[in-house]
């Protein structure tokens, strides 16, 4: 299926809904996913037997799984396929990962439901081996993999943090400590807006409980400020409240973790496409909202492609209202998680100029001082004069700080989205890659649906 | 049918390989967290896990430059880490 009615990028929540949605109205979907297994970093280990037992799949991905086998065969799952671009003609450019080459897909629309990407809090160090990010950690542990550390410490702050910690706790390897930087748990008016969501306070809660069970220390207001050593033997420096002393922890592995933003760097704009390519974003790459609300996403984004079509099923206006106030009622639940964790971390004017910012092209605050030096420069001069935002990561792992050390200086948010565009492609991609599969549209095999 | 478990190459020297594992996930459960030479004076590794950081770029024979955490590993693939093997 190279030419189907229309193309998902990303298995997720928001992809498969998308896709089934779509389905449902009769077109032709193609689903491609970069992974091995359909479901994102929260299902994608639900259901592959033996290799991690203790994913029970959840009921939620369960009915989804079901609900696309319902579909027969007008949905097409390409595996192991990652989204690398849009060129001005509407060929949309897909990597197979397991050969390293580049086909070109067409569809005459498209949802990218590409998840969100995880942030690395300002913490020198962080660029070291032996330094993961927190999901990073989680699909090792997901997949079974046996850490190679029995010291392993959690710092920065967010719900991940509490939730891999219990998830560690429960296959048999508690992390040292997690140093939340937030404090979640405290009596606030935020977590109030938690009462609309039961079920996240009712997790949470359990996540606390296997901690307490386990005897591992979850420390709220536990700032870290900094890593240092080798894989094995990492020292991390923290500080507890508003106690100057810095305390030290003995790590072998340090996981990390800041919230989550839209994985839609370089993504093509929602909307018509030059190309006259319709384009719909679903799930946590439209707004990070959760895997509930994902899925009340996915079918938003295909209603929204159907009723471009002029294929407006009857009961679609009373669907669509009922996935927005899904989507609102998660809305308001994030806004109170977002307070509870909110995290005081230390003002870019105090960020020593060592701190790297961007690892790819490997420049740090003091290279950027420079550059301001004595004026912020444009968001292009940014880029092209300091080469920030500009490597192989297409800014994912260091646009917000560099944003948040811009917006200090200038005492103004620093915009969003101004220092990443509308660039292809989303990842480097080997020109051998194109070479190999130079005109041969469509020339990777398609998985058959799992 | 060999007995012997089935390997591939890290830098030449042969590390199991676990059906459905990534390149990566392999290294880890070898111990292997540092895959050599970086940008500048970094080292590369394993991060995301998930293709955002291009921090666990690897060599490998026959498919050229790809994330570790994305590749499936195979028998019989001969991996290499570190720029200085990447580059020409
Ligand atoms: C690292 C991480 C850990 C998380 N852990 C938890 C947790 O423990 N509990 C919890 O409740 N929520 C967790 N979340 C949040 C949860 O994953 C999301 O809220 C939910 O899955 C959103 O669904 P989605 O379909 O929008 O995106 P996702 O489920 O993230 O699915 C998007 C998929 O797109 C794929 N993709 C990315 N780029 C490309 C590309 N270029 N081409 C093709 N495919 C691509 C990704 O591999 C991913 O599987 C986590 C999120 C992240 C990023
Ligand atoms: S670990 Fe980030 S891309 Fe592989």
């Amino acid at each position: 299926m190279n030419s189907p009615d229309a193309l998902v990028f990303g298995g997720g929540p928001a992809g498969v809904a998308a896709a089934c949605e779509l389905a449902a109205a009769g077109c032709s979907v193609l689903l491609v996913h970069q992974d091995g297994a359909l479901g994102g970093p929260v299902h994608r280990h639900e259901g592959d037997g033996g290799a991690s037992p203790r994913v029970a799949p959840s009921r939620r991905w369960r009915r989804l799984a079901a609900e696309m086998d319902g579909l027969g065969g007008r949905i097409t799952v390409r595996l192991r396929t990652a989204f690398v671009g849009l060129d001005g003609e509407g060929k949309f450019l897909v990597r197979d990962m397991a050969r390293n080459a580049v086909s070109v897909l067409r569809a005459p629309r498209a949802v990218f439901a590409l998840g969100a990407v995880e942030q690395v809090p300002p913490v020198p160090g962080w660029q070291l081996p032996g330094v993961m990010m927190a999901g990073g950690l989680q699909l090792l542990v997901k997949g079974g993999v046996p850490l190679p550390a029995k010291r392993v410490v959690l710092a920065g702050s967010g719900p991940l943090l509490l939730a891999l910690a219990a998830q560690m706790a429960r296959a048999g390897h508690s992390p040292v400590a997690v140093l939340e930087a937030g404090r979640p748990f405290r009596v606030h008016p935020a977590g109030l807006g938690l009462l609309e969501g039961p079920e996240y306070l009712w997790e949470a809660l359990r996540y606390q409980a296997i901690l307490r069970a386990c005897g591992v220390p979850y420390r709220m207001g536990a700032r870290v400020v900094s890593v240092d050593g080798a894989p094995g033997a990492l020292d991390v420096a923290f500080r507890a409240g508003a106690d100057p002393t810095i305390q030290h922890l003995d790590a072998g592995l340090v996981a990390l973790h800041d919230g989550l933003a839209p994985n839609d760097h370089g993504l093509p704009r929602a909307g018509l496409h030059a190309s006259g390519v319709r384009i719909q974003y679903a799930g946590d790459c439209r707004e990070v909202l959760g895997g509930r609300a994902a899925i009340a996403g996915g079918r938003l984004a295909a209603l929204a492609l159907l009723s471009e079509m002029g294929r407006t099923a009857p009961d679609a206006a009373g669907r669509a209202a009922k996935w927005e106030r899904i989507l609102s009622r998660h809305r308001r639940i994030q806004r109170a998680v977002t307070s509870l964790f909110a995290t005081e971390w230390p003002a870019p004017a105090t960020w020593p100029d060592h701190l790297v910012l961007c690892r790819c092209e490997n420049r740090t605050v003091g290279d950027l001082r420079a550059v301001l030096d004595p004026r912020v420069p444009s968001p292009k001069e940014i880029k092209l004069v300091g080469r920030f935002c500009m490597g192989e990561c297409q800014g994912r792992l260091c646009e917000r700080s560099v944003r948040r050390f811009l917006g200090d200086r200038e005492g103004v948010p620093y915009p969003a989205k101004s220092l990443v565009g509308e660039r292809w492609p989303v990842r480097p991609t080997p020109i051998t890659a194109f070479l190999d599969d130079a005109g041969a549209e469509g020339a990777a095999s398609s998985v058959p649906p799992t | 049918m060999s007995a012997t478990p089935p390997t591939f190459l890290w830098n030449g020297l042969p590390v199991a390989v676990v059906d459905g594992d990534t390149i990566a996930m392999a290294l880890v459960r070898a111990g292997v967290i540092d895959l050599g030479a970086g940008v500048g004076t970094k080292r590369s590794r394993y991060f995301c896990g998930s293709g955002a950081c291009q921090n666990c770029v690897v060599e490998v024979k026959g498919l050229g430059r790809v994330e570790a955490c994305l590749t499936p590993v195979v028998a019989g693939m001969d991996v290499a880490g570190g720029r200085e093997n990447g580059d020409e």
